[in-house]
């Protein structure tokens, strides 16, 4: 055991004991008569672009007319059934040759109402630098996914805790020159949201 | 009932007509059989506790209880110096004494709380400001401040509300500190004045006539400044208008009255 | 050893005189704390939110030694190494050999007012390494060779005529541009480069999670991740207080923290590190340098509860007035002004004295800090350990006496009065009684309240009733 730990562990041995219980997480926290509608909103005033497609067909087509499309030249997505001309990220061997992408597309696991936030993980995402690298991102997420406050998304059991995942709110910004707020940072300049309705 | 009256060390010395208001209002209550004022209060201690020289304490909390003792209430137009006396004294008192700090009370405390007090047809044709005083607000919980989430609520404004003719401006930020802060003001002197100046301008920008509040304190220092600068704004204690005083240097506006 | 720091009312002093630029700061902040509001109002549990939070923090860091362990296995078994230091100067050491020892020559780092504490950028520069700070605001204080002002928003005191001149000197941009726009376009450009020639990533931590052995960074830039996920080794700095029990705790601090911050219901990445990244390396170093001590104090144990967010500063009328470098402190404002007399009372006696006792940080805190009150508690303990000047307590001494004795206060009172009726409009009077510079002395009436109650009430007064 290293010097350190050892001492810390020593002066923490001396704390005295205060017992305060942790408390429980349930609780009376928000709902929203439509999760969906409350997710859509949120997002757009957090700067995302939201599209409601039927089902993945309609999904790839919305994709293909986007804006960011248009002069996109390298483009990668990890959506599964998602048609869209793409390089294959698992080939690509350093994430430094990414430096050049265009558009990302991956699909979220989660999408909360209260923060227009959609997780996402790196279980089909070779290089998680992609998420952050794109000059613009897509995310997908089925409405069926959507819950309504970040307490329920934790205990959901859909998020898995032994890899890299984030909560990715809007595209990236930054208001730290006299507060005004400019959209595009170091991360994505635009976010697009898919929402897939449930058939 | 008795109650005792509890005068704060800088209104007995430099604004007793707040304390004679606060006496009137307590004498008019149906209820209240004696108001006593023991003659041999001083100070709470606030001034030096703010610094870091509490030693004092324990002898003023004991005194306080000697002079109180009698009373089934104790009311005091400040409630700065209330915070001090039900927030700090129990470090000092045995037990027994404890109930005492909790019958301790801030004047529009006492009027909304305990004697559900109405004001009748006490006028006062006027745009009044309210400075929420943050030790009343904020240790007292007269109000909700604006940082939490929850039913607003304001005690002092329930009151001046029931006046005939008042109107209460709204304030741009509706519970800053005015920058007085007890031995702030000269340790801090140039952020205490700004903070003043600030406060001043929020009022004088909603048209406030008058700035009122439930401490004499920061009213004592927004008025340093007011009167510096020669503004016209008059600052009167809640006391005062709830007793019906008129403020000193303007003329009531009788058409204001009309239809209240 | 230590010297006392410029007192914060010098300071403040020097920020107030520019009263134009005073103004923008305070409104600046205003601005942020009415966004906070607008989330905070929004949420019918907030305050109960900030009840759980509180509660969850009092029994992490009184149950630390516990949740540290868990930490290390859960981590350790992900294949992060975790690192333990007692001080600043261990810290950096660690940070230094696990860079030298990967041969690394330039670092990107994102914000972590931890790595500000250890002072390890100029400890990595004095070795050799080229460090740059990648959160715009925390890269333009670098570049002027300043320290952050606020720990949100660490270039908060800055105009943006100001960015614009540095931004032409250093990064090429046009002279005389000022569009926050552009010129965050051409820090992006600068950074991009230096992301993706970087050796290594440092990031500080917002979270530890005890039950799964991850660390959460929230960033709105995305600074943070670009970071640690092109460069192969991931460092993050935390200091021991950041543990929390289980993931789903999560759930109720991701809804608070940035509400608090900067009022957006939540950062635009919140990542969750759970061990390194594919083919990489990842090491935590958790720092003690004074915590266990704050731990272990009954009075103060709940500055510990702190989650860096920044809204005590944002709500200061103190702060908004005079500007975070007027605290000579990493973390400056009210948390600030708890925490590092803590740590080193002689440096910085001023601090628990910069505040006015308002009580709006207490009332703002996400995480229920009795901020103003342990304010109030250090002035009687800095009293206590000699710390405070001999003419203050002499002057309190007097003051105390004269209260203790009625007969003596009345004396006092009345010599009050008078010499404020006589001399309080003479200038030299006023300037005296510092109070009297900018403001009107009060002009005492002739007859004290307990002069009229003797005269008008002669049977109700005294201790017979």
């Amino acid at each position: 055991m290293s010097n350190a730990k050892t001492k810390i562990l020593a002066r923490l041995a001396g704390q005295s004991d205060i017992s305060v219980e942790l408390p429980k997480l349930t609780g009376d926290w928000i709902q929203y008569t439509d999760p969906v509608e409350q997710f859509c909103d949120t997002a757009i005033e957090i700067s995302a672009c939201v599209h409601l497609a039927n089902g993945r067909d309609d999904c790839t087509e919305l994709i293909n007319r986007l804006v960011c499309m248009d002069t996109a030249e390298m483009v990668c997505c990890c959506a599964a059934d998602v048609e869209v001309a793409s390089l294959v990220l698992s080939s690509v061997a350093d994430p430094h040759e990414l430096e050049l992408l265009d558009v990302f597309i991956a699909e979220g696991k989660i999408g909360v109402a209260e923060n227009g936030a959609i997780w996402v993980d790196d279980h089909d995402i070779a290089h998680r630098a992609a998420l952050f690298l794109t000059q613009h991102l897509v995310l997908i997420i089925k409405s069926g996914k959507i819950l309504n406050n970040l307490t329920e998304a934790y205990s959901s059991g859909v998020m898995d805790f032994s890899r890299f995942g984030c909560w990715i709110s809007g595209p990236s910004k930054t208001a730290d020159i006299e507060q005004s707020l400019v959209i595009g940072a170091h991360g994505a300049r635009t976010l697009d949201i898919i929402v897939i309705l449930d058939e | 009932m008795k109650i005792g009256l509890f005068v704060p060390c800088y209104i007995d010395q430099f604004y007793p007509e707040v304390a004679v208001a606060t006496l009137e209002i307590l004498e008019s209550l149906d209820f209240v059989e004696k108001v006593f004022y023991p003659k041999e209060q001083t100070c709470c201690g606030q001034p030096m506790a703010n610094s870091g020289c509490n030693a004092d304490l324990p002898n003023l909390a004991n005194r306080f209880v000697n002079q109180f003792k009698h009373a089934d209430y104790i009311v005091c137009p400040s409630g700065s110096c209330v915070a001090m006396v039900r927030m700090q004294y129990r470090n000092y008192l045995e037990t027994s004494a404890l109930p005492m700090l909790r019958a301790t009370l801030e004047l529009s405390e006492f009027l909304v709380d305990i004697a559900n007090y109405e004001c009748g047809d006490t006028k006062f044709p006027y745009r009044v400001g309210l400075h929420q005083s943050c030790h009343g607000l904020r240790e007292l919980g007269l109000g909700q401040s604006s940082e939490r989430n929850g039913i607003a609520f304001n005690k002092p404004r329930s009151l001046l509300q029931q006046l005939r003719g008042i109107e209460l401006v709204e304030l741009q930020r509706s519970d800053e500190c005015c920058g007085f802060g007890g031995t702030f003001a000269v340790d801090e002197e140039a952020v205490s004045c700004m903070m003043g100046e600030d406060r001043i301008a929020d009022h004088q920008q909603a048209q406030a006539e008058i700035i009122t509040a439930v401490d004499m304190s920061c009213l004592m220092h927004l008025d340093g400044i007011i009167s510096r600068k020669s503004l016209q704004l008059p600052v009167m204690h809640i006391a005062e208008i709830l007793a019906g005083r008129v403020p000193k240097s303007l003329v009531p506006d009788q058409g204001a009255c009309d239809g209240n | 050893m230590a010297t006392r720091n410029t007192p914060h009312p010098t300071l403040a002093k020097r920020f107030v005189a520019d009263r134009d630029r005073a103004h923008w700061h305070d409104e600046s902040l205003w601005f942020i704390r009415e966004k906070r509001d607008l989330q905070a109002h929004g949420l019918p549990e907030w305050e109960e939110l900030r009840a759980r939070a509180a509660q969850i923090k009092k029994h992490s860091v009184s149950n630390l030694a516990e949740y540290l362990l868990q930490f290390e296995k859960r981590a350790t078994a992900l294949g992060v190494t975790v690192h333990w230091a007692n001080d600043a100067e261990e810290h950096n050491q660690i940070v230094l050999g696990i860079l030298r020892s990967h041969g690394v020559k330039r670092v990107v780092k994102s914000k972590s007012m931890l790595t500000e504490e250890c002072h390890l950028n100029p400890f990595l520069e004095h070795h050799g390494l080229e460090v740059v700070d990648t959160d715009l605001g925390e890269r333009i204080v670098q570049l002027r060779n300043e320290s952050p002002s606020h720990i949100v928003i660490p270039a908060i005191h800055i105009r943006k005529e100001e960015v614009g001149a540095l931004f032409s000197e250093k990064l090429g941009t046009e002279t005389g541009a000022t569009d926050p726009k552009y010129l965050t376009e051409a820090a992006r450009q600068h950074l991009r480069q230096k992301f993706l020639q970087a050796d290594a990533g440092i990031t500080g931590v917002n979270f530890a999670i005890a039950e799964t052995g991850g660390i959460v960074v929230c960033t709105n830039e995305g600074n943070a991740d670009l970071g640690v996920s092109l460069p192969k080794l991931h460092i993050a700095c935390m200091g021991l207080e950041k543990i929390i029990p289980r993931v789903a705790d999560l759930g109720v601090f991701l809804r608070l923290l940035a509400r608090s911050a900067t009022g957006q219901p939540i950062t635009t990445y919140s990542s969750h590190f759970h061990g390194p990244m594919y083919d990489g390396e990842m090491h935590v170093v958790l720092l003690d340098n004074g915590r266990v001590e704050v731990a272990q104090d009954d009075d103060f144990r709940e500055a510990l509860n702190c989650i860096r967010c920044g809204a005590c500063m944002n709500t200061c009328p103190v702060y908004r007035r005079s500007g975070g470098h007027s605290y000579s402190a990493t973390v400056p404002g009210p948390i600030g002004s708890v925490l590092n007399p803590l740590k080193s009372p002689l440096e910085h006696t001023s601090l628990p004295f910069a505040c006015s006792l308002c009580g709006s940080c207490s009332d703002v805190c996400p995480v229920q800090i009795p901020i103003h009150h342990q304010l109030y508690q250090l002035r009687s303990e800095l009293k206590r350990q000699g710390n405070i000047k001999t003419a203050k307590s002499l002057q309190m001494w007097f003051v105390g006496m004269l209260f203790r004795r009625p007969r003596l206060y009345r004396l006092g009172g009345w010599a009050a009065r008078w010499s404020l009726r006589c001399f309080g409009k003479l200038a030299a009077f006023r300037w005296l009684t510092i109070w009297g510079r900018q403001r009107d002395l009060p002009f005492p009436p002739r007859v004290t309240f307990r002069k009229w109650h003797n005269k008008n009430r002669p049977t109700d007064g005294g201790r017979h009733v």
